[in-house]
């Protein structure tokens, strides 16, 4: 991984020459986390842009966590649960859902671009399409550009 | 076609009409208290007061141009849930939006009230306010004369009303159980329409007998104006907002102070996110930010702020304005939520504090909407 959160990239310091994203998933540990596991070990290539989260349920994302990897540095946010109707808890995707799109209203009602924050359906089975994605989600991003945020310090 | 009846305004002016249908209401049964504005002793500072015996509401104000912060609220607060007892509540139709959606939010009992509302032009600034009362010492003369052009259905022009006001929809509010009209009324009359049943049955009760009407075409032609004001506000926030750096740029002198999730009557939390530990910044964190981004604003995260009390409030935000009024630094705080707000309730065909029927985006889902992903 080239270029973590952790590292410095301040303002002012030239980015390297190829724009790398730097995406935060959060998955839920029935589903989408299973895929992620499952893509690793039938040894699936998908870019390594990607760091995970697991949670119990993608009905337990609190829209402060997707915020505050907006403005602290990360690039996209994938949110990943079980398909509408598979959730290990019923409804907590349902709601993940509800609360997504709101955040996603909201981020373009003042104007941020929403399509850095995907909420995307990729069941325990699916280790292919949790790397496809995140190589979709990359590509979007690369041709996004950089976070607007990570290094605007009046935020 | 709804009951309309015809209030006489005497001699103790619009307000006092007001005040002696409000105390009609205690002496006939009909209601056992009154939530009702009323002046101090000062006969200048506006407050809501809970009324338990008629004849203590002697300087009623509900009318006078000025609301001390939203008393939705404060309504929520003072009307007990108690079968049987019932208050009636004098408020504005934005405070009127804030109690149904209170309610819905369990923090008020709108079932035990008896919601009174008037047609509304609109409030001033503390500042106008006082203006308005250092030009008008009687306060009754004022009052009347302050809405004399809104009763011809045309804005008044002497004194500016908060921003929120300048692009309100709403005329009256369309689900209190009784409404004042204002606009369109005879002269010397203020019209007391029931609007629900529980107002049907309230008013069948009172010594009120002469049937009376409004001109429509004049209250029609008042709220096609507040639509077009409205419409304006909102493409003057497409036009000014465009990016994220735009939006930051209307925010940028924020202190984080909260007075404006003080003073926002859906914020009830009595312990605030923003007070807790998950926004709590260590001297150490702030080391480690400052060596990740070279340069941390103190006090951070305005963004996360706006944003997320967003998350939390928009979907029921009444567009009452009194976060603006609040703010210390003159950020147009109420238009930034009102805006936005409107945007994430037409997603659920939502109206913050219209229909009581109507359910809180965030508290419900349904099993086939807002796909595709």
């Amino acid at each position: 991984m080239e270029a973590t959160v952790n590292e410095k990239t301040p303002a002012g310091r030239s980015e390297p020459e190829t724009f790398e994203p730097r995406i935060i998933a959060f998955v839920c540990n029935w589903c989408t986390y299973a895929a992620a596991d499952l893509a690793g070990t039938a040894r699936i290539q998908y870019p390594p842009n990607v760091k995970i989260v697991r949670l119990m349920c993608s009905g337990a994302i609190d829209p402060i966590y997707v915020l505050r990897a907006l403005t602290g540095g990360f690039d996209g946010v994938l949110i990943g649960g079980c398909h509408p109707g598979d959730c290990h808890y019923q409804t907590g995707n349902y709601k993940a859902r509800r609360r997504v799109t709101i955040l996603q209203k909201i981020l373009e009602g003042v104007g941020y671009d929403s399509e850095r924050v995907w909420l995307r359906w990729i069941s325990a089975s699916e280790g292919g399409q949790f790397a496809a994605t995140v190589s979709e989600m990359v590509e979007s991003l690369k041709s996004r550009g950089p976070n607007v945020l990570t290094h605007n310090w009046n935020k | 076609m709804k009951k309309r009846l015809r209030l006489d305004v005497q001699s103790d002016g619009m307000d006092g009409a007001v005040g002696r249908f409000a105390r009609e209401l205690i002496s006939s049964g009909e209601v056992d208290r009154v939530f009702f504005p009323q002046f101090d002793e000062s006969g200048v500072a506006v407050y809501g007061t809970l009324v338990g015996c008629a004849e203590d509401l002697s300087a009623p104000a509900s009318l006078v141009p000025y609301i001390n912060g939203n008393k939705g609220r404060e309504a929520g607060m003072g009307v007990p849930k108690n079968g049987g007892r019932r208050t009636a509540v004098f408020v504005r139709p934005c405070e009127a939006r804030a109690i149904v959606e209170l309610s819905k939010l369990m923090q008020a009992y709108r079932d035990s009230m008896l919601l009174v509302t008037c047609d509304c032009p609109g409030t001033l600034t503390l500042d106008e306010y006082k203006r308005f009362r250092e030009e008008h010492p009687e306060a009754r003369e004022g009052v009347d004369g302050f809405y004399e052009p809104f009763r011809r259905g045309e804005r008044h022009d002497g004194y500016t009303v908060r921003e929120c006001c300048t692009f309100c929809e709403s005329l009256a509010h369309p689900e209190s159980d009784i409404r004042l009209l204002l606009v369109g009324a005879p002269d010397g009359a203020v019209v007391v329409e029931a609007a629900t049943e529980a107002g049907e049955q309230a008013l069948a009760k009172m010594a009120m007998e002469n049937s009376v009407d409004v001109d429509e075409t004049v209250r029609e032609r008042f709220a096609e104006s507040q639509r077009e004001c409205h419409a304006e506000m909102e493409s003057h926030w497409d036009e000014r907002v465009k990016s994220v750096e735009d939006f930051m740029e209307l925010v940028q002198h924020c202190r984080r102070c909260y007075n404006c999730r003080a003073e926002c009557p859906i914020c009830y939390c009595r312990e605030c996110v923003f007070q807790t530990a998950t926004f709590e910044v260590s001297q150490e964190a702030f080391g480690r930010r400052a060596d990740q981004f070279c340069v941390v604003k103190m006090p951070p995260d305005t963004l996360v702020f706006h944003l997320t009390r967003m998350n939390h409030m928009v979907t029921s935000c009444v567009s009452c304005g009194q976060c603006t009024e609040a703010c210390p630094q003159k950020i147009p705080v109420g238009k930034i939520f009102s805006a936005v707000g409107r945007r994430v309730q037409e997603v659920f065909e939502y109206r913050a504090g219209a229909d009581p029927a109507d359910e809180l985006p965030q508290a419900v889902f349904r099993e086939d909407e807002l796909e595709p992903r």
